[in-house]
């Protein structure tokens, strides 16, 4: 039997591979979302805790209509910017925020920006490099040890599909997220 | 003077019954295995998804392979014999007498059973006869004078000579 069975190594190998691909794709699609009830945070740092920080982003309730939150740092989209450039959120360092300026949009009424890249585009500081504290900074490795670190902001993505004049799920996130600031 | 029939009617409706139970059986068993990865899927939470996936891509392989071995070991195996066994009763049947002796030759037919070696000897002549391996306990004490019957070279019947 050991025999027949190693005869047919191709088979197993070639189910697991199948098993590999299929569910990926089974699991993706029984578990994932798409934008319309999804919210997205992209965070421009390597040393991100996606999962934990989603998770507790998701405490306590989400908003009607929204199934999850996905956070990611920008490596992520290394393969493809779609998701990218249609985040909810961004949390950016002061030095890059002006290269990501077409894929901000202004601040909502009643938030109060530290960062102002014209065109009425401002982010909100959520890392004081000088301090050395921001939001969820247990999760976020805003800056590496010892050195010397920079502002970070968040921002709130141009292509968003939960603006204000939608279900004002982006606000409901970035009031979630400043929360979270010391 | 005892006479052994290898493959009878009966055998026929008793191995398609068999194979019924076996295809229910594993189409049960895949079913459990799906029905427990899609389980698994809808278990899944924010903090645990990327060990859920694995999981689930585990369970998949394993009760796959298990699923292949059954498939390999149980249901083809008794869909041959069952397609050897109807050859076998639908076949010519030719009779000759003879010291029947077992071989050492075992080999698997491919894509079919596995057959032994036999040779009946009358004299100077030498036949050269194959046995499901699956009916040599029904062959008895050999070597020993019998008239066989055979279908295509195989045995299928033997009656002891005085």
């Amino acid at each position: 039997m050991i025999k027949r069975t190693l005869s047919r190594f191709h088979v197993y190998l070639l189910w697991a591979l199948v098993s590999v691909f299929l569910w990926s794709y089974v699991f993706s699609f029984l578990t994932d979302t798409g934008p319309q009830k999804k919210l997205s945070l992209y965070v421009s740092t390597e040393q991100v805790q996606d999962v934990e920080l989603a998770a507790q982003l998701e405490e306590g309730g989400l908003p009607d209509g929204i199934r999850m939150i996905k956070v990611h740092p920008f490596s992520y989209a290394m393969f493809s910017d779609r998701d990218l450039l249609s985040a909810d959120l961004y949390v950016v360092k002061a030095s890059e925020a002006e290269g990501w300026h077409d894929s901000f949009r202004p601040l909502p009424d009643g938030l109060a920006g530290d960062l102002d890249l014209g065109d009425g585009v401002c982010g909100i500081r959520v890392y004081d490099a000088e301090r050395g504290v921001g939001a969820f900074d247990e999760l976020i490795g805003y800056s590496a040890p010892g050195a010397a670190g920079e502002d970070y902001y968040l921002f709130f993505g141009a292509e968003s599909q939960h603006t204000e004049e939608d279900d004002g799920a982006a606000l409901w996130l970035a009031q979630r997220f400043l929360e979270g600031s010391h | 003077m005892k006479k052994t029939e290898l493959y009878r009617p009966e055998e026929l409706s008793r191995r398609s019954k068999q194979q019924k139970i076996l295809r229910v059986l594993l189409l049960t068993l895949t079913a459990l295995a799906v029905g427990a990865c899609v389980l698994l899927c809808t278990l899944v939470t924010t903090r645990n998804a990327a060990r859920m996936e694995l999981t689930v891509i585990l369970v998949s392989i394993l009760s796959g392979w298990v699923l292949i071995t059954l498939r390999y070991e149980l249901l083809v195996l008794a869909r041959r014999e069952a397609e050897h066994a109807a050859h076998m009763l639908a076949g010519p049947r030719v009779t000759c007498t003879g010291t029947l002796t077992l071989t050492e030759d075992t080999v698997r037919i491919p894509g079919s059973i596995r057959v032994r070696g036999l040779t009946l000897q009358e004299g100077k002549d030498v036949r050269r006869l194959n046995v499901n391996v699956t009916k040599l306990k029904q062959l008895g004490q050999l070597p020993r004078r019998v008239t066989v019957q055979t279908v295509h070279g195989f045995l299928v019947a033997l009656e002891e000579l005085p």
